[in-house]
């Protein structure tokens, strides 16, 4: 498992959804590959001193999002055939929350929807500068 | 082991230490039991465990009421330690080998070792925070089905804090349920999968914490002048309460955050921002609604 | 399940091993540097020392010497001498002055007095069999120590142990007998090593031989059973309480006074008479009082002096009742002790 996962339990963020959004940016950047096995749900749990039935709600709701899958016996692993698929989903799932919150700050900060697109088209400019 | 605490009342004289507490603790579970001091938790343990009696109310484990069989498979950490000061680590561990038929002497050994205790001192001859390790280190041999953890960690230093936390998840991960209370929220958040709160012996808010987190938000609005109305909000379930200071307003979501961000912006609100809570400020918000409400108002 | 109790009571033991080992240290050390003139009949010649005394030693057929010195006034003094075994000194003659008959007997020693027309006769015999009784007052002084302190082991519990005690997979009942019951093994074995060292330390000098009659056994079952109701009472008074060192000083003063006040009812006065008959009843609950017994010359044991309560004495009773009486008591203290004990709250 080269994928190191991390939480923060003092946020306000539950800690079974950084598990997923986690594994699902790890999965969207190739850093977990296809076939690739996630520690078990005792392993991870003691990894991180969470409890283990937060670590399984995690896995079931990542299992049910088609991220991962789990073999009895032989633990979780990440989807193989589909994987782009759910990789895609997982980004977009990514990637939409980070937008969501940044364009509510922006709203909040009393930009107009003009000028919410203008920074946007900046920032598309800067990452996608062949298109 | 599956614990049912119904209707549990005890009166110490005049005061109500623990009042008609009911809460149910599924096997398998890390469960931990947060308050301020003199809340009662202390008392609720040992009400469970029949050290104290009840006034009122039945304590079932699987179904079934205390019986001494029963602590064959029972922990109990006390708060302070009860140790027997006279006595040599090495024959406290003797002690519990020779009481409990599940008790692994060398489990509890191998503890004693990583928070580097000899075996062979004393146990009056131990500050504070040994005594607990030496406690701890019996309690994780016992290989039980329910562990009842008073201030587990207390006198602990950072590291052998999260090596306590780390051996109830692994209890909690070979199926064993753990009930514990903690002045340290923070390793309350980390390890327990559900809380209550209790204050002053009554309980103020139960549930998994993950879900606490998920529901509860504060959403804040900004109005342009101080004559808003939020009439549309009175008597919602879903809304814990509503600070106004001047123009801004802080509403307490306990549940569907966005929808009320939504309603506060069609009430003529700006800057709607909502605010994750983390379980220091649920607690706060449970047990000192006027304090935490002064801090959020001038914090802001 | 009793290691706890097991534990008090071992460190007890041990403490109670190095005291005795040290008591029959200091004897072997006394007996080693004992004066040798004390023993052989150096001393007789030098108090009969003036000039003209004769003496002359036979060996007897079964290993004995027997000195015999004879002093120009006539007075004779024969020592029969069996070493280990003992010795028998007979002095007889003119300047013997005996005005009564008496016969006393302490420990293993009994002097006869008989007086005679010319001077009179005393003899003094080394080798009596010593009352079982009188052997049996030092193991209950120490029983009664080591029950004092093993006793109180519930209390000891109820200062900051009860999380411990009662969260083993054992009632309480069964708990609190379990523990007395290691105690009382202690307490037993207390005794049984005191008269052990005793009768050791006593072997040292010469040969002891222990009167053992009829009453043997109640005498013992007195000895043990009283000890045990005393060890009983220290937990009964103390079984509610968060330590008791205090109550069992207390237990202490009682056990000693509460008997000695009931010999106020032997002052004609109504309010002596009764405040006497107050204690004497309370007399009847403390198991020293049973023990208050004298070796009379006889050799018999006899009850102490306490009057009885509505003129019935259970103290002045036969020995075998007694000792039922002591049995009755510490099962209703170790009764008590429960009684209280599952009541508490940790």
């Amino acid at each position: 498992m080269p994928v190191v996962l991390t939480v923060d339990a003092r946020s306000g963020v539950p800690i079974y959804q950084q598990i997923v959004e986690q594994v699902k940016r790890s999965t969207a950047l190739g850093v977990l590959q296809a076939g690739e096995q996630l520690p078990t749900v005792k392993q991870l749990a003691l990894d991180l001193t969470i409890n283990p039935n937060t670590v399984a709600r995690a896995y079931r709701d990542l299992e049910r999002d088609g991220v991962i899958e789990t073999a009895p016996g032989r633990g979780s692993f990440v989807k193989g055939d589909g994987a782009a698929a759910s990789t895609k989903l997982a980004a977009r799932d990514v990637a939409r929350r980070a937008m969501e919150s940044a364009v509510r700050e922006a709203k909040a900060m009393g930009l107009s929807r003009a000028d919410v697109r203008t920074v946007t088209d900046t920032v598309l400019d800067r990452w996608f500068p062949e298109e | 082991m599956n614990i049912t605490i119904s209707h549990l009342t005890k009166k110490f004289a005049a005061t109500l230490a623990v009042d008609d507490l009911s809460i149910e603790v599924p096997a398998g579970t890390i469960f931990g039991l947060l308050g301020p001091n003199g809340a009662g938790k202390t008392t609720t343990f040992k009400c469970m465990l029949g050290l104290a009696r009840a006034n009122h109310g039945t304590v079932r484990f699987d179904g079934k009421t205390l019986a001494p069989p029963l602590f064959e498979g029972i922990v109990y950490l006390p708060e302070r330690s009860v140790l027997y000061d006279w006595m040599r680590v090495g024959e406290l561990v003797e002690m519990n080998r020779r009481a409990f038929k599940r008790f692994k002497a060398e489990r509890a050994l191998e503890l004693l070792k990583t928070f580097g205790i000899d075996a062979n001192k004393r146990c009056g001859s131990l500050s504070k925070g040994m005594k607990t390790a030496v406690a701890v280190a019996a309690a994780f041999a016992r290989e039980a089905d329910l562990l009842v953890l008073d201030e587990p960690t207390s006198g602990l230093d950072p590291v052998n804090q999260r090596h306590v936390l780390n051996l109830m998840v692994n209890e909690a991960a070979r199926g064993a349920t753990v009930i514990f209370s903690s002045h340290q929220i923070g390793q309350v958040e980390r390890a327990a999968e559900r809380i209550a709160i209790l204050d002053r012996g009554k309980l103020v808010l139960e549930g998994a914490v993950d879900d606490l987190k998920a529901d509860r938000k504060i959403v804040e609005a900004i109005f342009p002048d101080e004559h808003y109305s939020l009439n549309g909000l009175s008597g919602d379930k879903r809304i814990g309460r509503i600070d106004r200071s001047g123009r801004i307003v802080r509403v307490v979501a306990l549940d569907g955050a966005n929808d009320l961000a939504r309603r506060l912006e069609e009430a003529g609100g700006t800057g709607i921002r909502v605010v994750d809570l983390n379980l220091e400020d649920i607690f706060l918000y449970a047990v000192a609604p006027t304090s935490a409400r002064a801090d959020v108002v001038e914090g802001s | 399940m009793f290691y706890v109790e097991w534990l008090r009571a071992r460190n007890a033991l041990r403490i109670l091993a190095i005291v005795l080992g040290v008591l029959f240290l200091v004897t072997a050390i006394v007996r080693l540097f004992m004066p040798t003139n004390l023993e052989g009949n150096h001393y007789i010649h030098y108090e009969m020392g003036a000039s003209g005394t004769h003496s002359s030693t036979v060996h007897l057929r079964d290993g004995a010497t027997q000195t015999t010195i004879l002093d120009s006034s006539g007075d004779r003094v024969v020592i029969v001498d069996h070493g280990w075994r003992g010795k028998h000194i007979t002095v007889s003659g003119p300047g013997v002055e005996v005005d009564r008959r008496a016969n006393v007997h302490i420990g293993s020693v009994r002097v006869k007095t008989f007086p005679g027309t010319n001077g009179g006769e005393v003899s003094v015999n080394t080798d009596e069999p010593i009352p079982l009784a009188a052997l049996l007052v030092g193991p209950g002084i120490v029983g009664i120590i080591i029950a004092t302190i093993l006793g109180g082991a519930l209390g000891k519990e109820n200062r900051n142990h009860l999380e411990i005690a009662w969260t083993k997979p054992v009632s309480r009942e069964a708990m609190a007998l379990g523990m007395f019951g290691v105690d009382v093994v202690a307490i037993v074995a207390a005794m049984l090593m005191a008269f052990v060292m005793e009768v050791a330390g006593i072997a040292l000098f010469e040969l002891p031989r222990i009167e053992v009659d009829a009453t043997a056994i109640a005498v013992v079952l007195l000895a043990v059973f009283g000890v045990l109701a005393f060890y009983a009472l220290c937990n009964a008074a103390t079984s509610s309480l968060r330590g008791g060192g205090g109550m069992k000083a207390v237990v202490w003063l009682a056990a000693i006074f509460v008997p000695l006040l009931s010999a106020a009812a032997l002052v004609p006065i109504l309010i002596f008479k009764i405040v006497g008959i107050i204690f004497g009843a309370l007399a009847l609950l403390d198991p020293l009082a049973y023990l208050s017994t004298h070796v009379s010359d006889s050799g018999q044991v006899a009850s102490g002096a306490v009057p009885g309560v509505f003129g019935y004495s259970v103290l002045s009773a036969p020995i075998p009742e007694r000792a039922l009486v002591l049995l009755v008591l510490t099962v209703l203290f170790f009764a008590l002790s429960v009684l209280q004990w599952r009541r508490l709250e940790a």
